[in-house]
């Protein structure tokens, strides 16, 4: 843990994009408002949007430098898991942050992530809804309740060691988040609390920062019966696998 | 908007708070009470203290499969 010629730690941020043409450069813009003074670099992972996402972020390199914003397309649509492996295999920082394009996460927690992960030196900081501080925003009554009663379920079943399972917000030490990812083999959002459960299970050290997430303003996500019953199958997988 | 959140979640809690209280004093006090005190009145014979949790568990079982089966197949 000690300090390499006083090299501060580079953060490198996992962006994985389809169809973001309109929230990446926001997205961007917020990052670099709020990291000034960290060395850290942006790695776009784009599915080769065909809303031409990709010609936006070339557009950003320019203005911020293509050391700092990297872009690391993908022919199509290969699934989120491995667009963070593949922007995994690009990455130059001690640690990785991986975090949603569509602005449900603000770039404003990145600094209290950092800081949590420098005072606790902890392997692994996830965002968190489900604590004091934390919360989300622009749900109605019946998704919050959703939320809260699978997060629970999975609470029962796995005992987890964190409280929210399904985010996505979180600051791995590199190492780490190669081990895990490894050693992961579902999709979609199950994926996600896979991830979190091996991390649990192989004993690293997990702290959490509260957060709001916030819905995405334009168009409303919405959570089906199929996503529900992928979740249980998902649940009942971690159930026997973990 | 999130007032009215708020509401419906006390209102929840504090319903699951009586039927939590109603159900313990139902299945763990009364049996201690004589059989002619006047709190007998406001319980249900002691059967339903039984039938009334499996018939609900039953139900749930029955809802959660077939919405399982139906989601799967859809």
């Amino acid at each position: 843990m000690g300090k390499h010629e006083g090299k501060e730690n580079k953060y490198s941020i996992i962006i994985p994009t389809y169809n973001e043409r309109l929230n990446i450069a926001i997205i961007i813009y917020l990052v670099f408002k709020h990291l000034k003074g960290v060395d850290f670099e942006v790695i776009v992972v784009d599915d080769g949007s065909p809303d031409g996402t990709q010609d936006v972020v070339k557009q950003l390199q320019q203005v911020y430098g293509e050391d700092r914003v990297l872009l690391r397309a993908r022919p199509r649509k290969l699934g989120l898991g491995t667009a963070y492996y593949h922007g995994l295999k690009h990455a130059s920082g001690e640690f990785v942050v991986i975090m949603d394009a569509d602005l449900s996460h603000h770039p404003k927690y990145l600094p209290s992530f950092i800081r949590k992960q420098k005072e606790t030196g902890a392997n692994i900081i996830t965002g968190t809804r489900y604590v004091r501080n934390g919360g989300v925003h622009g749900w109605n009554l019946m998704r919050k309740l959703t939320s809260r009663g699978a997060n629970v379920l999975a609470q029962t079943l796995l005992w987890p060691g964190v409280s929210d399972l399904t985010g996505s917000f979180r600051l791995y030490k590199r190492s780490v988040l190669e081990d895990v990812i490894s050693s992961c083999v579902s999709k979609g959002y199950v994926f996600q609390m896979e991830m979190i459960v091996r991390a649990s299970r192989k004993g690293y050290h997990i702290e959490e920062v509260p957060i709001t997430f916030v819905d995405r303003v334009y168009g409303s996500s919405k959570l089906g019966g199929s996503e529900i019953v992928e979740y249980l199958k998902g649940l009942v997988y971690l159930l026997f696998t973990t | 908007m999130e007032l009215a959140d708020k509401a419906v979640g006390f209102l929840l809690s504090a319903i699951s708070l009586s039927i939590f209280t109603y159900y313990t004093l139902w299945i763990i006090i009364l049996p201690f009470v004589e059989s002619d005190h006047f709190i007998h009145r406001y319980f249900l014979p002691q059967e339903y203290a039984i039938l009334i949790p499996v018939f609900a568990g039953a139900a749930l079982l029955s809802f959660l499969s077939m919405f399982v089966g139906w989601w799967s197949i859809k």
